[in-house]
C-alpha cells in the first residue's frame, strides 16, 4: 500500500507537471538514440545532448538536464565509452521511470527524486530533528567547475553520530567559498541534514574550530557493504565516501591498486605523484585512504598516517 | 541476455537488432550496472610494493610546505635543504615525489636528505633513478646510453656525471669519434659543468676538436693549474688586439695550444675574443688594459661586459655595477656578485644617490637568489620603512618587489618583516600582498625547526 502523500503547494503541482513533460521528452529522445544505435550521428553529436539539456531547463528540471549533459560527456571519455554510455543511459531511464512512479515510493525517497530533478530545500527549512550537533572532521574535498560556478564538495565525518555527510559550497569567479572548509580541519557545530532517504547532504548551520582527527577506516568489503546500502536507497548516487584501511599497494601497468588487510584489492585513481606518496607513507605501516567512489573508480583524495594527514 | 550482447544491440541500434522494447532492455541493464558497482573487489596479485619500515619523521608536518615550495616557490628550497642536511634531517615522506621530481629537473643532489624511504622510492620510478644507488650504476647507464635518443643520451650522460665522474670522462672519450659535433659539444659541456679534475684525455680531445667553444677550452685549461701561462698569453695577445682592432693574429712565440686558441677566437668574432681576454687574464692585469681595450674596440668592450657576467668575474662586475649606479643606469647582473659586495654597493647607493633614485638599486638586487645577511636585511627593512613612512601596500616598492624581498631577507629578519607588515595593518588578501604572505609564511614554516624561534 502506498504511504499517504504529503500536501503539496499549487506552485509545486504546476512545476511537477512541467517536469513530467520534460521527463517524457527526455525518454523519447533517449529511446530514439538506443533504437538508432550508438553509431548513429544523433548519438555521438554533443550538440544533441546540449539541446536536450536546454529543453529540460525550460521544463524546470535542471537536475535532469545535468544528467543528460553528463551522459554527453561520456562520449569524450576515451576507449570503451560505449559501455560507460550504456551504464549511464540505463540509470537515466531508470530515473525517468522512478519519477513517473514516485507516488509508489515513500515520502523520503520522493524527496530524493525531487532533489535530483532540481527542486531545492532552503537551509532554514531543514526540520529541527534533522539537525545534528557534533564535531565534524573535514576529511576530503574536491573542487570542480559546474556550468559557470565553482563547486567545493567536502565530506565531513561526525565524531559522535559516526555519519559521513556531503557539504556543497558554490562560488562565482574569485569570490571565497562560504563557509570555506579546509581539509584536515574540524568544526564543532550544528549540521542540518536535507530531507530524504539518502540523508547524505548536509548544511552547516553553525561552526567553531575544533581539533581534527582522521575518521575511522574500514576494509574494502565493509566499505562496499555501506556503499550497497546507500545505493539501495538511491541508485543514482554520483559519488560516495570511502575510508579504507590500506595495508599495501600494487602498481600494475601504470594503474594503482590498494590492498586491505584481507588481501583484497580495488583500483584507485590518484593524481600525479599521489601513488608514490602513498607508497612512501606505507613505510610507516598501514595507512588510511579517504576517497570518493563513483561506482567505477575510487578517487584517492587524502591519506591518514602515523604522524599526520596528507592530501594526495 | 549477457552484458556484451546488450551492448552490441545498443551500438548497432535496437531497431535493427529487432528488439521490440528498448526501455525494458535499458532497465535490465540498469540492474546489471548497479550490481556491478557494489562488487568491484578482487584478490591481490601478491605483487605488492614493499617500502622499508621507518619511524615517523619529526618533520613530517612540514610536508605541505615542502610540496608547495617544490611546486611553486622553488627559490626557498636550497636554503631549506641546506639547513635540513646540516641538521641530519630527512625530507618528509609525503613530500618525496615532488622533491625528487624537482631535484631531477634541477640536477640537485638530494641524496643526503632522502632517508631510507626516499632512497627506496627513487629506485621505484625510472624518472628518479639517478638518486638510487641500486639503479644508477655507471655500468647500467653506459649500457643504456647507446639505445637512447640524442636527448636521452644527454640525460644519461648527466646522470653518469653524477654517479661517477671518472666513468663519465672515460665514456666521453669512447663516444667522441662517433657522436656528431653538436652532441660532442653538449657532452663536453656537461662534463665541464660537473667540475674538475678534467683528465688530460678530455682536454686533448677538446683542444683537437674545432667544435669545442673557446669558453669550454678556457674552462678546461684554467682547471689545469696553468693560470700563469694564460697571463703570459694575454700579455702577448693584448697588444695584438689593440693594434688590430679586435682581430686576433698569430703572435709568436705561441705554443700549439695558444695558437689553436687564437685561431678559434679569430673565427668566432669579438665577443669570443672578449671572453678569452677575461678568462685568460688575471684580474690585476685586466684592470690595466680595460680602458685601452674599450677605446680600441667598442665591440670588444661590450663583449667584456657581457662576458664578465658569464665568467662571474667579481672585480669586473663590481666595477661595472658601481659605474652603473653613478650614472643612474641599470645593472642586471647583481646575482653574479658576492652578497657582501652587493650589500656594500647598495648601501653606498642609498647614501649617495638622491631619494628619488635610491630605490632603483635596491629594487634591482631583489631579483637574485642569494640570501642577504641578517644585518643588511634588518637595515633594508628599517631604511625602507623610515624612508617611505610605510603607507600600506600601495607603493611601487611593495608592488614590484615584495616577493623578491621575502625571498632574500635573512631568516633571522623574517620576524621583523612580519612585524612591519602587521603593524601596517595591511590586508593580507590585498592583491599586491597575496604573493608576499605565502612566500614569507612558507619560509617561516620551513626554517622554523632549524633557525627560527617560534
Amino acid at each position: 500500500m502506498s504511504p499517504p502523500a504529503a500536501p503539496i503547494s499549487p506552485a509545486r503541482v504546476k512545476r511537477l507537471a512541467r517536469v513530467g513533460q520534460g521527463v517524457e521528452a527526455c525518454r523519447n529522445w533517449l529511446l530514439e538514440i538506443v533504437q538508432n544505435g550508438l553509431a548513429s550521428s544523433s548519438a555521438t553529436d554533443r550538440s544533441s545532448y546540449e539541446a536536450m539539456a536546454a529543453r529540460l531547463v525550460d521544463f524546470q528540471a535542471p537536475g535532469l538536464a545535468r544528467m543528460v549533459r553528463q551522459l554527453g560527456e561520456v562520449l569524450d571519455s576515451g576507449a570503451g565509452w560505449e559501455a560507460r554510455w550504456l551504464d549511464a543511459a540505463s540509470l537515466l531511464i531508470l530515473f525517468l521511470e522512478a519519477f513517473d512512479q514516485r507516488q509508489s515510493l515513500d515520502e523520503a525517497r520522493q524527496e530524493d527524486i525531487y532533489r535530483a530533478v532540481g527542486f531545492t530545500t532552503k537551509k532554514d527549512d531543514i526540520p529541527a530533528d534533522s539537525r545534528i550537533e557534533d564535531i565534524w572532521h573535514v576529511a576530503m574535498q574536491k573542487v570542480f567547475l559546474e556550468d559557470r560556478l565553482t563547486v567545493q564538495r567536502s565530506w565531513i565525518y561526525g565524531e559522535r553520530c559516526q555519519r559521513w555527510l556531503m557539504h556543497l559550497s558554490y562560488k562565482v569567479a574569485q569570490q571565497p567559498f562560504t563557509p570555506d572548509l579546509k581539509v584536515g580541519r574540524a568544526i564543532a557545530g550544528v549540521v542540518g541534514v536535507y530531507p530524504g532517504a539518502l540523508g547524505m547532504r548536509g548544511a552547516i548551520l553553525s561552526l567553531d574550530e575544533a581539533e581534527f582527527q582522521p575518521p575511522p577506516s574500514r576494509s574494502l568489503a565493509e566499505n562496499l557493504g555501506r556503499y550497497a546500502e546507500t545505493v539501495a536507497k538511491f541508485p543514482w548516487l554520483e559519488v560516495a565516501p570511502m575510508a579504507l584501511e590500506v595495508h599495501g599497494l600494487e602498481h600494475l601497468g601504470g594503474s594503482w591498486f590498494v590492498i586491505d588487510e584481507n588481501g583484497e584489492r580495488m583500483g584507485i585513481t590518484m593524481r600525479e605523484h599521489a601513488g608514490w606518496r602513498t607508497a612512501a607513507l606505507l613505510a610507516l605501516g598501514p595507512i588510511q585512504i579517504y576517497g570518493e567512489y563513483n561506482g567505477d573508480q575510487l578517487l584517492g583524495i587524502c591519506a591518514g598516517h602515523e604522524g599526520g594527514f596528507a592530501i594526495l | 541476455m549477457s552484458a556484451s550482447e546488450t551492448l552490441r544491440q545498443v551500438v548497432s541500434g535496437t531497431r535493427r537488432a529487432g528488439v521490440e522494447d528498448p526501455k525494458r532492455l535499458l532497465l535490465l541493464q540498469a540492474r546489471e550496472t548497479i550490481s556491478r558497482r557494489v562488487g568491484r573487489v578482487e584478490s591481490s596479485s601478491g605483487d605488492t610494493i614493499q617500502p622499508p619500515t621507518v619511524d615517523p619523521n619529526p618533520l613530517e608536518h612540514l610536508a605541505p610546505y615542502v610540496q608547495a615550495a617544490a611546486l611553486k616557490y622553488t627559490s626557498v628550497l636550497p636554503e631549506f635543504l641546506h639547513h635540513l642536511q646540516s641538521s641530519n634531517g630527512t625530507l618528509p615522506l609525503a613530500a618525496l615525489p615532488e622533491m625528487l621530481t624537482w631535484a631531477v629537473s634541477q640536477n640537485y643532489d638530494v641524496r643526503p636528505v632522502l632517508g631510507a624511504t626516499g632512497t627506496w622510492l627513487a629506485g621505484q620510478n625510472s624518472a628518479w633513478w639517478q638518486f638510487s644507488p641500486e639503479h644508477e650504476t655507471p655500468a647500467r647507464l653506459i649500457a643504456a646510453y647507446g639505445n637512447e635518443t640524442p636527448a636521452n643520451r644527454k640525460k644519461h650522460f648527466r646522470r653518469l656525471c653524477v654517479a661517477c665522474l671518472d666513468a663519465a670522462h672515460r665514456h666521453l672519450a669512447q663516444v667522441w669519434s662517433v657522436e656528431p659535433a653538436d652532441m660532442r659539444g653538449a657532452l663536453l659541456q656537461l662534463a665541464i659543468e660537473s667540475g674538475p679534475p678534467y683528465p688530460e684525455e678530455t682536454v686533448s680531445l677538446a683542444l683537437a676538436d674545432r667544435t669545442a667553444s673557446i669558453r669550454q677550452i678556457t674552462q678546461l685549461a684554467l682547471a689545469q693549474d696553468e693560470h700563469h701561462r694564460f697571463a703570459q698569453l694575454i700579455r702577448q695577445l693584448a697588444p695584438t688586439l689593440i693594434a688590430e682592432n679586435g682581430e686576433v693574429k698569430r703572435s709568436d712565440p705561441m705554443d700549439e695550444r695558444w695558437e689553436e686558441l687564437a685561431i678559434q677566437a679569430q673565427s668566432t668574432g669579438p665577443n669570443d675574443v672578449a671572453r678569452a681576454v677575461i678568462s685568460l687574464c688575471p684580474p690585476d692585469l685586466l684592470g690595466d688594459h680595460l680602458e685601452l681595450l674599450a677605446k680600441c674596440s667598442p665591440a670588444i668592450a661590450s663583449g667584456i661586459r657581457r662576458s664578465a657576467s658569464v665568467f662571474r668575474h667579481p672585480a669586473l662586475l663590481k666595477h661595472f655595477a658601481q659605474e652603473a649606479l653613478k650614472k643612474g643606469g641599470s645593472f642586471m647582473e647583481w646575482e653574479q656578485l658576492p652578497v657582501k659586495d652587493v650589500e656594500e654597493l647598495i648601501r653606498w647607493a642609498w647614501d649617495h644617490l638622491p631619494p628619488a633614485k635610491r630605490f632603483g638599486p635596491l629594487v634591482g638586487v631583489l631579483e637574485g637568489s642569494e640570501i642577504f645577511s641578517t644585518e643588511f636585511s634588518r637595515w633594508a627593512i628599517v631604511e625602507v620603512r623610515k624612508s617611505m613612512g610605510w603607507h600600506g601596500p600601495e607603493t611601487a616598492f611593495w608592488n614590484q618587489n615584495s616577493v623578491a624581498l621575502a625571498c632574500r631577507i635573512s631568516p633571522e629578519a623574517i620576524p621583523n618583516a612580519l612585524e612591519m607588515l602587521n603593524s601596517s595593518q595591511a590586508d593580507p588578501r590585498h592583491p599586491l600582498l597575496k604573493s608576499w604572505f605565502p612566500l614569507l609564511t612558507l619560509r617561516h614554516h620551513l626554517l622554523s625547526p632549524f633557525v627560527l624561534r617560534p
